[in-house]
């Protein structure tokens, strides 16, 4: 039987500052209105799994289903075996694990003299009519900030023949979000990341990955 | 792999000083005037030097106080009195252009300004021009050019008093509509951070229409020098916007004589700046009609101003103006300068533009 764990590891560079909201119900007024999710323990900014996964879903699904899916449970096979489909019995579990991304260059960020982790931006709509400005302060990662990313994808015997053909999705899945952005108010400039240092190791069982990494060096 | 991503360089030529602002400001005891440089020391560094020193009770007093002359109240005089020589607290430098001076002021040299309003920075310190402040630039000029905006529809008549229909164009997602969201699909980056020393002083001179006298307001912004240089990328992820954004060079023009004709002609030409690219308007102090439907928004506008007599608004009220070194440009033709006038007046947050595809 084969089994075997590859993992893709990198890092996440924000090229400009990012924007993964989360509720704040005790906002002070006049405070940001709309704050970033944190890791409560350090107070650092993060990047979930489930933002990645998510974006990186619907980005593929613009490129790999042959029909226009209504909702998630119509991707199509690849995108399914890949992420999971409930409503499909073969791939109830998709081959992917995506990892929470934490903060990993906080000493380079504290050595350029940053006073936090965090930014407020101040922004305003513009009535068009009445030219009246109606402010609004949110709460981004800061530019060059990086993430440790991690990958988990699972190779069986079913999947085994299709090893190749997975990661180049994964690969174009990656390319996708660098030309698209990750987080909130993506079209006004925020959430442009860059994959750094992509590299593919088996972390259980036997499977080479030579061919996997040469892939990530020409692709992205 | 195909996708329908197309990808645009905007390269932005600042014309005149652009102000973006970051919501803050440095007051008069914030920065220092001195050898013809305003410096902006990191504050929090300043302060924990005087505790070193012992300064601090005497700071904290001189905060607090106020002194009759303008010129005892400000940060400079503090390190005066004290015979402070440091001035290694962090920040940045602005050189002065000469023309910051305060006519209002009974303290009339140079340096004596109050209040200046900061530049938009990123968390390193480095100045940048959000793509936000771009794109809302580039949607009014969209609207203005294009019929099916620049209509009667655009103003929401319910309510106390008229304002924008935000619903005209349609954004966002609806339950069991296909999601259409127009200039979701238009992507404006923000720009690369660009160096301080971009940066100068500017006052707000206002420009009336009837009298054609130009007068200063007591208001410095961080801006932008003419003739800066800042680049965008803009993404389009559908056929429709592409479209926009290959077209908007012409919308732009088209939104220009229209500006023009509807507000600049009032105005002495040689205050009025030509174009060498395409032409924009973007950052505070463009004045209300570079910021609206102005053929829409012409009475409504006016209205809103009545009540405070003070402000009210005069016709289409003010060409807001402002004053930086002269520069010069060198065209195909030949070279010329920037401003028509040799009063150094420019028209605040003017800017030309031009687009290239970028391909992949």
């Amino acid at each position: 039987m084969a089994f075997a764990k590859i993992q893709v590891t990198g890092q996440i560079r924000l090229e400009t500052g990012l924007h993964i909201g989360t509720s704040n119900a005790f906002a002070a007024i006049g405070a940001t209105d709309s704050p970033v999710i944190k890791d409560p323990i350090t107070n650092l900014p993060i990047i979930p799994g489930s933002s990645i996964k998510g974006k990186m879903r619907t980005l593929l699904a613009k490129v790999y289903n042959t029909t226009l899916a209504e909702k998630p449970g119509d991707d199509g096979e690849i995108i399914s075996r890949l992420f999971g489909n409930s409503s499909d019995k073969n791939y109830k579990v998709g081959r992917l694990i995506f990892r929470d991304a934490f903060l990993t260059n906080k000493d380079d960020l504290d050595s350029r003299d940053v006073k936090s982790y965090t930014e407020v931006k101040f922004e305003n709509t513009i009535d068009r009519i009445t030219a009246e400005a109606n402010p609004r302060q949110i709460e981004r990662a800061i530019r060059d900030s990086v993430f440790g990313f991690e990958l988990i994808y699972e190779v069986t015997d079913k999947s085994q023949a299709q090893v190749e053909e997975d990661f180049k999705v994964i690969f174009d899945g990656l390319k996708l979000l660098e030309l698209d952005y990750l987080g909130g108010s993506g079209s006004r400039g925020y959430g442009k990341v860059v994959f750094e240092d992509l590299k593919a190791n088996t972390v259980f069982g036997n499977y080479d990955v030579s061919r996997l990494n040469e892939l990530l060096t020409t692709e992205v | 792999m195909k996708t329908e991503y197309r990808t645009f360089q905007f390269s932005l030529l600042s014309m005149a000083p652009i102000h973006i602002g970051s919501g803050d400001k440095y007051t008069s005891r914030e920065f220092i005037y001195e050898n013809g440089y305003f410096y902006f020391p990191d504050m929090g560094k300043f302060y924990n030097r005087m505790v070193e020193k012992g300064y601090d009770q005497k700071f904290e007093r001189f905060l607090q106080e106020r002194k009759p002359r303008a010129s005892n109240n400000r940060l400079i005089s503090f390190l005066l009195d004290n015979r402070i020589s440091d001035r290694d607290f962090g920040g940045y430098r602005i050189k002065e252009t000469g023309l910051e001076t305060e006519e209002n002021d009974n303290d009339s040299k140079l340096g004596a300004i109050n209040e200046v309003v900061k530049f938009m920075r990123d968390p390193f310190g480095t100045p940048y021009i959000p793509g936000s402040s771009l794109k809302g630039a580039i949607r009014t000029i969209l609207m203005n050019t294009n019929p099916d905006w620049n209509n009667k529809k655009v103003v929401d008549t319910r309510g106390k008093r008229p304002k924008e229909n935000k619903n005209m164009i349609s954004w966002g997602a609806k339950k069991g509509k296909e999601f259409n969201d127009l200039f979701n699909a238009i992507r404006v980056s923000d720009s690369k951070p660009f160096s301080n020393e971009s940066l100068i002083l500017v006052q707000k001179w206002d420009c009336s229409a009837k009298l054609l006298k130009v007068k200063p307001l007591p208001l410095y912004r961080e801006a932008i020098a003419p003739l800066t240089k800042v680049e965008f990328t803009i993404t389009t992820t559908t056929a429709e916007a592409a479209t926009l954004i290959e077209k908007f060079e012409d919308k732009a023009l088209e939104f220009y004589k229209g500006y023009k004709n509807f507000f600049l002609k009032d105005f002495p030409e040689d205050k009025i700046q030509d174009n060498i690219d395409y032409p924009i308007y973007l950052g505070a102090g463009s004045g209300a009609w570079t910021k609206t439907i102005f053929k829409q928004a012409n009475g409504i506008i006016q209205d809103r101003h009545k009540k405070p007599v003070q402000t009210k608004m005069k016709g289409k009220g003010v060409l807001k103006l402002t004053k930086a070194p002269m520069k010069s440009v060198k065209t195909t033709q030949a070279t010329r300068k920037l401003i028509m006038n040799n009063e150094s007046f420019y028209e605040m947050g003017k800017a030309n533009f031009m687009i290239r595809e970028i391909l992949q």
